[in-house]
């Protein structure tokens, strides 16, 4: 066998070969020491070139890449683009108020005019909503504190063995009422 | 231990978690492949981020016959190409040959090889090996920085850079024996 060639030389080191190539290498190479000085200047290499040093990370790097990610910061183009497309429609509506051939500060000053009026009855409204569920409140407080008196002292007048009677007697007036409906639903079928 | 198509499942289902695990094992290979392609540590660690988030925008698209590595891999080269583009580098291409002295080079082991390697201590060489990467053509370095620092199998590099095995198995010896060459060089 000739002398190795270069690139099978890494391609042997790198366990790239097949069984039987590998078997002509290592055979070449137990009476071939200039092959072997080739094979092991490459050895070298190679374990110098696998081992090179890590890029040195940041500690934090991982928690920087996933802020990046998911909660992204607006660019200045998009605030600029943001604000470009506000002067824009600024432009355009004052463009068709002023088509008809009003004034800039007849424009200014009715758009003014307009934006307080609604302010003003948004405030009144806003006010008298504010009124109605305070009153609202105030009712169902009141209401509820007079059911709590009423009922407190119903219990105080009514003696435990009335409260049994009262709970029977209730009991047994919505059986009878639950069968007398049911006993008219079924007739009412039936017609 | 989830593999990277669950995980990949799991990040398109909202868990962000799962993106995470992803970063935390991709992170230190990209940047070691990275580093080395562009030259600058601030720029590299920059340029990892980016990778990510553009993983992250493109996951959707991403097919599970493909390794997930593989495909990582592939946005980082398209995105340092890009940089180089923008910036007027001209990245030396794969299709073409890197210099006639190249071509020239005797594929036996010559009668009487110089050890360019054997007189360096491990550490000084793999010094050196930094050093003498930045020199060598763009399209070999990413090569062999994948081979060799990465790990990446020839198969994975071809289905990368869509190209036959044989002509990467080609290329990174190239590679390998410029920079042996360029050592030779810098004593």
């Amino acid at each position: 066998m000739s002398c190795l060639n270069l690139e099978h030389i890494y391609l042997f080191l790198e366990r790239e070969l097949s069984p039987e190539q590998n078997r002509n290498i290592e055979e070449h190479l137990t009476g071939c020491p200039r092959c072997q000085e080739a094979v092991e200047e490459r050895r070298r290499f190679l374990l110098a070139a696998e081992s090179l040093p890590d890029v040195d990370l940041p500690p934090g790097f991982t928690q920087q890449v996933m802020e990046k990610i998911f909660s992204p910061k607006v660019s200045f183009s998009s605030w600029m683009a943001a604000f470009g497309t506000w002067l824009v429609s600024v432009l355009l509506m004052m463009t068709i108020l002023l088509l008809p051939g009003s004034s800039i500060t007849g424009v200014f000053v009715t758009y003014i005019h307009s934006f307080w009026t609604y302010a003003k009855s948004l405030t009144v409204l806003s006010l008298k909503i504010f009124a109605l569920l305070t009153l609202i409140l105030k009712l169902v407080g009141q209401l509820s504190t007079s059911l709590l008196r009423a009922l407190s002292l119903a219990t105080a007048i009514i003696g435990p063995e009335v409260y049994a009677i009262g709970t029977t007697l209730t009991l047994l007036v919505l059986t009878l009422l639950f069968f007398i409906a049911k006993r008219k639903l079924l007739a009412g079928e039936k017609l | 231990m989830y593999d990277d198509r669950e995980l990949v499942e799991k990040t398109l289902q909202g868990e962000k978690r799962a993106f995470e695990m992803i970063v935390r094992k991709y992170q230190q290979p990209l940047a070691n492949y990275i580093g080395r392609m562009v030259g600058e540590r601030e720029l590299a660690l920059d340029f990892t981020q980016e990778v990510f988030v553009k993983v992250y925008t493109s996951l959707p698209s991403y097919r599970p016959q493909f390794k997930f590595g593989t495909w990582l891999f592939k946005i980082a080269s398209n995105t340092i190409i890009d940089y180089w583009r923008k910036k007027k580098i001209r990245a030396s291409s794969l299709d073409q040959p890197v210099s006639a002295a190249v071509e020239e080079w005797s594929l036996q082991v010559p009668d009487d090889e110089p050890s360019v390697v054997r007189k360096y201590e491990l550490a000084e060489l793999r010094n050196k090996i930094e050093h003498v990467l930045e020199r060598l053509p763009e399209s070999l370095r990413e090569l062999f920085v994948w081979r060799h620092v990465n790990g990446l199998s020839y198969e994975e590099m071809a289905e990368i850079k869509g190209l036959p095995i044989g002509t990467v198995k080609n290329k990174v010896f190239q590679a390998k024996e410029m920079i042996r060459r360029l050592l030779g060089e810098n004593p």
